[in-house]
């Protein structure tokens, strides 16, 4: 008993943020319900990039009805690589990843040969909601394959890592790069044995890497230190990652960023209920940096064209010297 | 005001309305808030005393709970026996099994049964109950017809007897008049006569005798019914009448004209019998039985309870009628025990909130482990929880087999919803075959979440591993289990019964809950790396 009292001590002066407190405080307060469905939707997250002008993959097709799937081949077209995946999916759930094209079918990322019946099939599960939230009708995508950066060729396993940027009233609290393993199966969900690797905001260097929670320096499957990796463009990425968090007006948001090797980073996806594995990643509480941004945005201080000789508050003064250290 | 500020002061209010509400409730009531008091009410005492050898059992009887007669309480004791009540209070197996403790010596035993029971007064002038459900549903074809034990009806004589009363000025298309003709037969003809002797009289040596004890008066009245083809059933309970230790008493019952007719030979009552005649059994097998048992001997004491701060004359406030009226008590027996369900499933829902919430488990479904709990409350939770968990992996393999057929989602739910079904219909005709009742442990509310079950299981299987989805089902288990042991604690039925405001408490703590933002226990263990960070590897000190 009293050890767990102390551990939830610990965690506190940590400032990690707990599962309730994410729901509580900051989901339901600063996230309107009303928002949701631009986040759920790929469709709309992609009109709205588009709108904006932020890059996100190219979507070759949307199928929105079993009828459609007859005539799946013209749909398709030559192409050699694509990526299917659920409208309204979740963590990865339902996505298919096609690298190429034999006589006799077509081959996922693992090498595993699909037949076209087969794709129909997973298309058709797709619609029938078996991977939405919920488990709604949904619609299928057909997007274009991100090919893998040369900087992350040593440190991926059959499969394209991501940045996840958690975003607090549109300011980057933390940022992780999620890398696939032979575990994950090409996938870089991190319950599913993905490296977590913490990005440090101001730098884009990993500092602090975990497999299974437990902490790691080298990528299991091929032997490369995935401590000290720059995460290129990082500059790019965080400003996109401010742009969409603003557009779609959730105060606490998760934005996926994948780095094309041509076309540079896309926003793949963004969450509204961003998960807390990051703070393992990074080795550090998210709440720190949570009540940073409060205290940055809600001093009279740091507003715009504002010059005030009021006293400022102590602790705030103190969480936003904090977060400016700790971001250079 | 901040929205935890706001939740706090509304639970405190919640709580503390409750609370007044149970005070006005007990100070109206006094003691009638555990138990109405009053005319109809009676407490009846089975004491039964004997000698146990080893591996000695006891089967005592139970008034049936039904709309006419309700049984408010019931509660047993023993020195040296433990008591398993019966789950239900209707139905056949409606007996209290008795067992030796496991550290007490055999030798001389006494076990005591308390019952509180409200009769509820028929109208006058009915013939035969009206009603056509439970115990007075009609018999199946062929049910209560034919001749068992000590209820010789298609012995010759027997036959000849039925045959000679019923052949002259009787019309014999008019079961009523035939019953009647026996009934008459039985209550002049044969003798009232008391016996000392353990061996009950049968039918025919009664008729042989032309004299008998009130039970085996009546076992010739069925064999007569039964050998004209109706069908008739012996009854067993108390007349109650205030006086210490009665006797078990005996009457008939015979479908006739669609109805139950009651008759009883000892007080020749045709028609129907007093409302101070409470039902014990329906059927020959007697009240108190045992096993390894010697000097066996029993007695009921009855009492009738009059609340004495309020004679019925005095006029009642207007408070305490109020209470009085709105007391769940005053409910039908089915109703009551839908309340009683009704009034659990919040106090579940609460549970799975700390489940969640406090503790940071997760289950298939936000409230399947409630249902379940609720469903296996009022069962011996661990063979339904068995039974449960065979059919849902059984029905895992079924998916898995069911995958390869790519169906859609709705027919393929629909086809795994048939599987089960004939899964669980084989499952009862095995189970009848081998001789056991499987069908207690399987009620239908939880089956029909079963179904959804193997999907999560299934889908979760496939997307992360095998032992994902067994941690979650585990997880699910253990919460149902824990729910359905708070479920079955009989005070906490009994306080949720006559308070019902307690409801009041339990949406504070949900409310309470709703707010919490401290850490989940899971959480504790999920984050240990940060709270004590390992060394990295080649680290030296």
């Amino acid at each position: 008993m009293f050890w767990l009292l102390k551990a939830a001590r610990r965690l506190r002066e940590l400032g990690i943020l707990g599962m309730n407190r994410r729901n509580a405080a900051y989901i339901l307060d600063h996230n309107p319900r009303d928002r949701f469905p631009l986040v759920d939707d790929k469709m709309r997250l992609t009109r709205l990039c588009q709108s904006l002008g932020v890059p996100t993959p190219l979507v070759y097709a949307e199928i929105t009805s079993y009828a459609q799937l007859r005539h799946l081949p013209k749909v398709l077209g030559c192409r050699e690589e694509f990526v299917i995946k659920p409208n309204r999916g979740s963590a990865g759930r339902g996505v298919l990843v096609i690298i190429g094209r034999d006589p006799q079918g077509y081959r996922r990322h693992n090498q595993q040969l699909l037949h076209i019946d087969d794709l129909r099939q997973h298309l058709s599960d797709i619609l029938s909601g078996m991977y939405s939230l919920g488990g709604q009708p949904d619609t299928a995508l057909i997007q274009q394959r991100v090919r893998l950066h040369p900087s992350f060729e040593s440190i991926s396993y059959k499969g394209i890592p991501d940045i996840r940027v958690i975003l607090y009233r549109n300011q980057p609290a933390m940022a992780m790069l999620r890398l696939p393993t032979r575990e994950s199966g090409g996938r870089a969900n991190l319950h599913q044995g993905g490296i977590g690797a913490g990005v440090d905001l101001s730098t884009g260097r990993t500092h602090h890497a975990v497999q299974h929670n437990r902490l790691i320096q080298h990528h299991p499957d091929t032997g490369r230190p995935v401590l000290g990796v720059c995460v290129p463009c990082w500059n790019e990425i965080l400003q996109l990652s401010r742009q969409v968090s603003a557009a779609i007006g959730l105060g606490y948001i998760g934005v996926d960023v994948v780095v094309d090797a041509e076309y540079g980073p896309l926003l793949l996806e963004a969450n509204a209920r961003p998960g807390l594995a990051i703070q393992i990643a990074n080795g550090r509480g998210l709440l720190p940096q949570l009540q940073a941004i409060d205290a940055r945005l809600d001093s009279p201080i740091l507003e715009v064209g504002q010059t005030t000789t009021q006293s400022i508050p102590t602790a705030p003064q103190d969480a936003a010297v904090l977060v400016a250290a700790d971001s250079r | 005001m901040s929205r935890t500020t706001l939740c706090v002061l509304t639970a405190l209010g919640l709580s503390s309305l409750s609370l007044l509400f149970m005070l006005l409730r007990s100070s109206a009531l006094g003691e009638e808030v555990h138990a109405p008091r009053g005319p109809g009410t009676w407490r009846i005492t089975l004491v039964v005393e004997g000698k146990a050898r080893s591996r000695a059992k006891l089967w005592t009887a139970v008034p049936l709970d039904t709309d006419r007669q309700r049984v408010l309480d019931a509660q047993y004791f023993s020195d040296q026996f433990t008591s398993k009540p019966p789950h239900n209070l209707l139905g056949e197996q409606h007996r209290v099994v008795w067992s030796p403790k496991q550290n007490s010596e055999l030798g001389r035993f006494q076990t005591r049964s308390e019952f509180l029971v409200k009769l509820v007064r028929s109208r006058t002038g009915e013939l035969a109950t009206q009603e056509r459900t439970g115990l007075h549903a009609p018999p199946r074809p062929g049910e209560y017809l034919s001749s068992e034990e000590r209820i010789e009806s298609d012995h010759d004589r027997v036959s000849d007897k039925a045959r000679e009363l019923t052949e002259e000025g009787i019309d014999n298309a008019n079961q009523l008049d035939i019953a009647q003709a026996l009934f008459h037969f039985v209550e002049q003809r044969i003798h009232n006569e008391l016996r000392f002797q353990n061996t009950p009289l049968s039918a025919l040596a009664c008729l042989e005798r032309g004299a008998g004890d009130r039970a085996a008066r009546c076992r010739l009245l069925v064999a007569l019914l039964r050998n004209r083809n109706i069908p008739a059933r012996m009854v067993q309970g108390l007349t109650l009448s205030r006086g210490p230790e009665q006797m078990p008493h005996y009457w008939v019952e015979a479908f006739v004209h669609d109805h139950w007719l009651a008759m009883c030979p000892t007080y020749r009552l045709f028609g129907r019998v007093n409302s101070t005649y409470l039902i014990f059994a329906i059927g020959d097998r007697p009240l108190v039985s045992s096993r390894n048992v010697s000097d066996l001997q029993y007695a009921f004491l009855v009492e009738r309870l009059v609340d004495k701060d309020s004679p019925p004359a005095q006029k009642e406030y207007s408070a305490r009628r109020l209470f009085k009226a709105i007391s769940l008590h005053e409910l039908p027996s089915s109703d009551r025990r839908l309340v009683e369900v009704l009034l659990l499933m919040p106090v579940a829902a609460l549970l799975v909130c700390i489940f969640r919430n406090l503790i940071g488990l997760s289950s298939f479904g936000t409230f399947a482990p409630a249902l379940i709990g609720l469903a296996f409350h009022d069962l011996n939770s661990l063979p339904g929880l068995v039974v449960f968990v065979s059919i849902l992996l059984v029905g895992w393999l079924m998916r898995r087999f069911l995958d390869s057929y790519h169906l859609l989602q709705v027919p393929r739910v629909a086809t795994m919803l048939t599987l089960i079904m004939a899964l669980l219909v084989s499952l009862i005709v095995l189970s009848h075959l081998w001789g056991t009742t499987t069908t207690r442990y399987i009620s239908l509310f939880p089956i029909v979440i079963l179904t959804g079950m193997v999907e999560r299981f299934w889908t979760l299987e496939t997307e992360d591993s095998t032992y994902a989805s067994f941690k979650t089902l585990l997880q699910t288990l253990l919460m149902s289990v824990v729910i359905a042991f708070v479920l079955s604690q009989s005070w906490l039925i009994h306080q949720l019964f006559c308070y019902p405001e307690t409801l009041g408490l339990v949406m504070a703590g949900q409310l309470l809950i709703g707010r919490y933002t401290g850490y989940r226990l899971t959480e504790l263990f999920r984050f240990r790396d940060l709270i004590y960070p390992p060394q990295p590897p080649g680290y030296v000190a």
